[in-house]
This record gives C-alpha cells, sequence and structure tokens, in this order.
C-alpha cells in the first residue's frame, strides 16, 4: 500500500537493479582497488569485511526501514521521516541534512560523470590518440579539460566540459521527470544489465592483453596480503569509509527509493541484495580492471605509482593509456567510459531523488515543476563546480557534502533509529514483510557498535582529512605543467632528485603559497628550461606575474626543477624505451589564489542548508495551515 | 601470483558469491 497518489516500484527486480545502481558508482571500479592497494592489499579484506558486517549492511536496514516508514506517510525524504519518528519540532530541521548533502553531492558528481561522458565521446572520435602530427599527453589532456593547465594544446577552454555537464544534467532530470516506474527503473533495467556486460568486456580485454606485465601481476600485486598494516588505525579508517562510500549510506537516497515500497512488502531481503550486488561488482569486477591493466602496460614495478595517484588518476589517464597502446582503442576506450559513466548516472539520479521527492511530497509540486525547479538550482550550483574547479570548490563540497556530513547524517540517523524510535518499534518495523530472519546479534550492533564506528570514523576523518589533511585550512594551489605540450612528443619523467633539492623544492612551494596568500592574488612563472640529455637542467629565460613577480629568480627556480626531479624523454618509436634528449621546454608553474572560493564553497552548502530549511518550515506552516500539525 | 594473493582473492570472491547466491535464490523463490 502506498499513501494517496504517490508512486510506486513496479518489481521488486526493478527495485533491486535500482538501488544497486545507486550503490555501485565509479568507486566501486576506481577507489576500491586503490584503497585496497595502498592499504594491505589482500589484508585489507579483514577490515573491510568487519565494517561491511558492523555498520555496512546494518545502517543499509536502517536507511531501508526508515525510508519505507516514512513513505507510509506519505513521505519520500528526510524531513517528513524524521518527523515521523521523533516526536520533535527540531526533527523535521534535522533532516534538512538529508536534502542539502544529496543537493551539493550531485553538483561535482554530475561533474564527474560529465567528465566519463566527455572520455566515451573523446574515445570513439580517437581524440586523445597520438598521430604522427599530434601527440597526446593525457595528464595534459585531463588538466585542460578541466582548465587546470590552461596550455591550448587540446581543448581551449572550459567549453567542452560545459556542455557534457549541461547535457549529463539534461539527462538526469529527464530520467527525475518521468517519475519512479517510468523514469528511474527502466533507466535501472537498461543501465545495469549493460553495466555488468561492460565490466565483463573490461575484464576480459585487460586479462588477455600481454605488455611490459601481465594482469596475473596486479592481479597478485592487489591481493597479497600485508598483515603488518593491519595494526595501522588509518587502514581501518580507509576500510570503514570504502564501506561508507560505496554502499551510499548517509545520503537519504536509499531512504527515498524505500518510501516507494509498499507498506507491508520485504526490505530485509532488498536491502542485504542490494548490498551483495554492490559488492559482486566492487570486489570482483573493482579488483579485475583498473589494476591489472596498470600492470600490463607500465609494468609490476609501476603499479605502486599508480594505484597510490588516486582514483581520478588511475580512471582517466592510466586507463586511456593503456588502452590507447593496444588495438579497437575506439571500442575499449569507449566501453570504459561508458561503464563508468552508467555506474554514476543511476547514482546521480537516486541521489537527487530526495529533493524532487521533497518537492512533491512537501511542497505538493507536480512533477513537471519540481523537476524545474531542481534543474534550476542544479544549473545555477554546477557554474562554480566547473568554472572554479582549480580553485578547489570541487573539492571543498566533496570534504563537506560528500565526506563529513555523510557520517554526521549517518550517526544521526542510527541514533533516531535505535533510541530514539526505539530499537522494539524499529526492529518490528525492519521486520514486516521480510522474506528473510535477520539475525538477531544484528540487534546489539545497531544498538551500539554501529554508532561508535560511525563516530570514530566522523573523529578519524575531523582529524585526518580535516586537520592533518589540511582540508580545514586550505592552501593555494601550485600547478607545474608543460606550456602547449601538443608541440612536444616526449614527457618530463620523474626522476630520483637529491634530498637537499627536494626539501628545497617543497619550502620555495611554501613560499610561493605565502607570497599568493599575502598578495591575495594568483601568480605565474614562465620559464625556458633546457633539459640536456644528461639529465642537468638549466633555465635560460624566466619572467614572473600577479603574485610571482619577485619570484621569478632563475637560480632559485632551477633548484626548484631539479628538486622536483623532472627529466625530458622521448622514445624513438612506440615500445621503444624512453631516453633523455636536448630539448628547452617552456615550463609554466601557476599559484592559485583559493580561499575566497573555499568560501564560496563552504557558502554553498550553508546556502543550500538554509534554503531548505526555509522550505521545509513554509511546507509546514502551509500544513498547520490547511488544518493538520503534521501531514 | 602467491599463495597468500590466491587465498584472499579467492576467500573474498567466494564470500561475495556466497552473499549473492543466498540473496537472488531467495530473491527468486519469492518472485511475484
Amino acid at each position: 500500500m502506498t499513501q494517496g497518489n504517490r508512486e510506486a516500484w513496479g518489481s521488486r527486480i526493478g527495485l533491486i537493479l535500482a538501488a544497486a545502481g545507486n550503490a555501485i558508482g565509479i568507486g566501486n571500479l576506481l577507489r576500491f582497488p586503490g584503497q585496497a592497494a595502498n592499504n594491505g592489499g589482500g589484508a585489507f579484506m579483514i577490515p573491510y569485511i568487519v565494517c561491511l558486517l558492523i555498520f555496512g549492511i546494518p545502517m543499509m536496514w536502517v536507511a531501508w526501514a526508515i525510508g519505507r516508514h516514512g513513505g507510509k506517510f506519505g513521505h519520500g525524504s528526510l524531513p517528513g521521516m524524521f518527523d515521523r519518528m521523533w516526536r520533535s519540532p527540531a526533527a523535521k530541521y534535522v533532516g534538512v541534512l538529508g536534502l542539502a548533502l544529496p543537493f551539493c553531492f550531485v553538483l561535482y558528481y554530475t561533474y564527474i560523470e560529465a567528465w566519463c561522458m566527455g572520455y566515451a565521446f573523446f574515445s570513439l572520435t580517437g581524440d586523445y590518440l597520438t598521430t604522427p602530427d599530434r601527440t597526446v599527453h593525457l595528464t595534459a589532456y585531463y588538466n585542460e579539460f578541466l582548465n587546470v593547465a590552461p596550455s591550448s594544446s587540446y581543448f581551449p577552454g572550459l567549453l567542452a566540459a560545459s556542455a557534457f555537464m549541461a547535457v549529463t544534467v539534461g539527462l538526469n532530470l529527464f530520467v527525475l521527470y518521468r517519475g519512479v516506474a517510468k523514469g528511474i527503473e527502466i533507466l535501472a533495467k537498461i543501465a545495469m544489465p549493460l553495466l555488468f556486460l561492460f565490466c565483463i568486456l573490461m575484464a576480459v580485454r585487460v586479462l588477455t592483453l600481454e605488455g611490459e606485465g601481465t594482469a596475473l601481476e596486479g592481479l597478485n600485486f592487489l591481493w597479497t596480503p600485508d598483515f603488518s598494516r593491519l595494526g595501522n588505525f588509518g587502514v581501518w579508517l580507509a576500510a570503514a569509509g570504502q564501506i561508507f562510500f560505496t554502499l551510499s549510506i548517509g545520503f537519504g537516497s536509499l531512504e527515498c527509493y524505500a518510501s516507494y515500497v509498499r507498506e507491508d512488502d520485504d526490505i530485509a531481503l532488498t536491502g542485504l541484495t542490494t548490498a551483495a550486488t554492490n559488492e559482486f561488482v566492487e570486489v570482483i569486477f573493482g579488483g579485475m580492471i583498473a589494476i591489472p591493466a596498470a600492470a600490463v602496460f607500465f609494468g609490476a614495478s609501476e603499479i605502486q605509482r599508480v594505484a597510490s595517484g588516486g582514483m581520478f588518476n588511475i580512471g582517466m589517464i592510466s586507463m586511456p593509456e593503456v588502452l590507447r597502446a593496444f588495438p579497437a582503442t575506439w571500442f575499449f576506450g569507449t566501453i570504459w567510459f561508458l561503464l563508468l559513466f552508467f555506474a554514476a548516472f543511476t547514482s546521480s539520479v537516486a541521489v537527487s531523488q530526495p529533493v524532487l521527492a521533497f518537492f512533491q511530497d512537501e511542497l505538493k509540486l507536480s512533477r513537471g515543476k519540481g523537476t524545474f525547479w531542481l534543474g534550476l538550482l542544479w544549473l545555477v550550483g554546477a557554474v562554480p563546480v566547473i568554472f572554479f574547479y582549480r580553485y578547489g570548490v570541487f573539492d571543498e563540497l566533496d570534504f563537506w557534502a560528500g565526506t563529513l556530513g555523510l557520517a554526521v547524517l549517518a550517526l544521526i540517523e542510527v541514533i533516531l533509529f535505535a533510541w530514539i524510535f526505539g530499537m522494539a518499534k524499529s526492529w518490528a518495523e525492519l521486520e514486516r514483510g521480510a522474506l528473510m530472519r535477520i539475525p538477531g546479534f544484528f540487534k546489539p550492533i545497531i544498538l551500539y557498535v554501529t554508532p561508535v564506528a560511525l563516530a570514530a570514523i566522523l573523529v578519524g576523518w575531523v582529524y585526518f582529512d580535516g586537520i592533518r589533511g589540511g582540508a580545514l585550512t586550505p592552501r593555494p594551489r601550485v600547478a607545474l605543467w608543460v606550456d602547449i605540450p601538443g608541440n612536444f612528443k616526449g614527457t618530463l619523467e620523474s626522476v630520483k632528485t637529491d634530498p637537499a633539492d627536494a626539501e628545497f623544492a617543497a619550502a620555495f612551494v611554501r613560499r610561493i603559497q605565502e607570497q599568493a596568500t599575502q598578495a591575495q592574488a594568483d601568480g605565474r612563472i614562465n620559464a625556458e628550461i633546457r633539459h640536456s640529455a644528461d639529465g642537468s637542467v638549466q633555465v635560460l629565460e624566466i619572467s614572473g606575474s600577479g603574485a610571482l613577480v619577485t619570484a621569478a629568480d632563475p637560480a632559485e627556480f632551477e633548484r626548484y626543477y631539479r628538486g622536483n626531479g623532472l627529466r625530458y624523454e622521448e622514445r624513438e618509436a612506440p615500445g621503444k624505451p624512453h631516453h633523455a634528449v636536448d630539448k628547452i621546454v617552456p615550463i609554466v608553474l601557476t599559484v592559485y589564489y583559493t580561499r575566497p572560493y573555499i568560501w564560496l564553497g563552504r557558502g554553498i552548502v550553508v546556502g543550500a542548508g538554509v534554503l531548505f530549511i526555509l522550505l521545509i518550515a513554509l511546507a509546514w506552516k502551509r500544513r498547520s495551515a490547511g488544518g493538520g500539525a503534521t501531514p | 601470483m602467491t599463495g597468500g594473493a590466491l587465498v584472499f582473492m579467492a576467500l573474498s570472491w567466494g564470500f561475495v558469491i556466497a552473499l549473492n547466491i543466498f540473496c537472488f535464490l531467495r530473491v527468486l523463490k519469492n518472485h511475484k
């Protein structure tokens, strides 16, 4: 039964596919292998499975139960759901996190989705292939696409990135406008089988490649257990974080999907099946594609560098580098990026749905009007994410809305579920209509272990990412690149450098960051650097502008550059080893003064919160004027 | 592959495959 004319899922399998699509995102294929490789290999699976059992699966059930309970009363978003579980006037306002966080999340997540769509297109057209007339350096290509290094070899500006973002947002809005059964469910029924098919195609492709190394060496690297890492709190925090992100806990999206489940339909088995499907894609396919591919192309000795480069480095730079070295790049490159795109698409639709549900359920807007307002807010919010990406707006939203905020919301949910609504009522809610018996030991886990685990994650993130990682006190960003990289067929390769020079380089970076902070402006150094075949470098010309007018000292810059350990290398033909050659290369060092943009990012999160608080107040005021204290 | 890597990969895969078999058999049994 659903209330009034609220929508409902067409079938259980459609619901499972949609909810699995919500959970399965690009993190399954890119984040998991990097995290596992850097945190103990096979031994990483011990904290990973422990975290899955003590808070991953319990939080899935908590979310599904909160959602179906709210849906019974016509609520598809957390303000109304919390209001039904906690008889306090504050409850609905606490639920604002379930609107502001997913809204801020989709602003930057759809940008990643747009990159994947863009790269699928570039794969199809062969845009990032190196030809005799045009050399494409994939790091520069990626940085130019996002305007971090605007040197105009590949992209004249942000036009391509903006266009793909507009198309991506449009597609999301189209699916949302079609509704739950005719939009989201149909998307899941098309996208999820394709996602599995693409995973299989990519895995077979990678496992049959032959290059500098073998795919087995990659699997060996990923799965070899290093038990000495298990005593490290950071490894446990990494495992907890991976479980958290991979299951989409703390977004309010699972709750929203569950609100369209009929009152007596199962949520226990459905929730567990969603988690199981997600784990299948993550543990099996996540481990079988990116890292083994890197092993084939770069060789066993280089896998560590690739794995520790971060998920975008693996997905957007290393994978195309591997795929373009083998035949049929247009096919496998397109498949790879479409795989990432579909994984992201089904997630972004899910995370946007709570906001649309709020517009429909609480503000009583039609689906068309709700989609219009959501689209308007989305496009306005996406502008700073795209245009100030290099100033850190993207990362700021990721830290507050996509990391810390999620842990806060998940902690609130489990406390509300187990302690405020009460374990007896909550357990009965969870078990109603259940197609499986939930083991009784999950009761004390949800009551005690899950809240403590979530609190530990929150404290860990505040300390490691916020305080020690510097996310709370951001510094100006420094970028170093080759100007017009398309003019050079070689690349700058990292080589070992003198530790004293490396220390000088780090101090030099700190100094120019301070200069940018004092000047409250960006700065730039342009230098012509002669790279010699013996590995030495010499600054021929140098000039500074903006905050770095006085920093353009040839001797200092030369030592800084040596400290970076960069050497210009070319290879005579594909497949031949690199070797250093004589070359004069124009280098640009830019410092971006980020402070105003960091505050802009924080302002977006706070602004979204304030806007939704006002809308919640308006909705409940209208209701009480209409004759009922609560809906 | 080393024995340790093989064992951990097999155990991890075994765990997720078993979890999926458990879930989907029940879903199919109750399919309507």
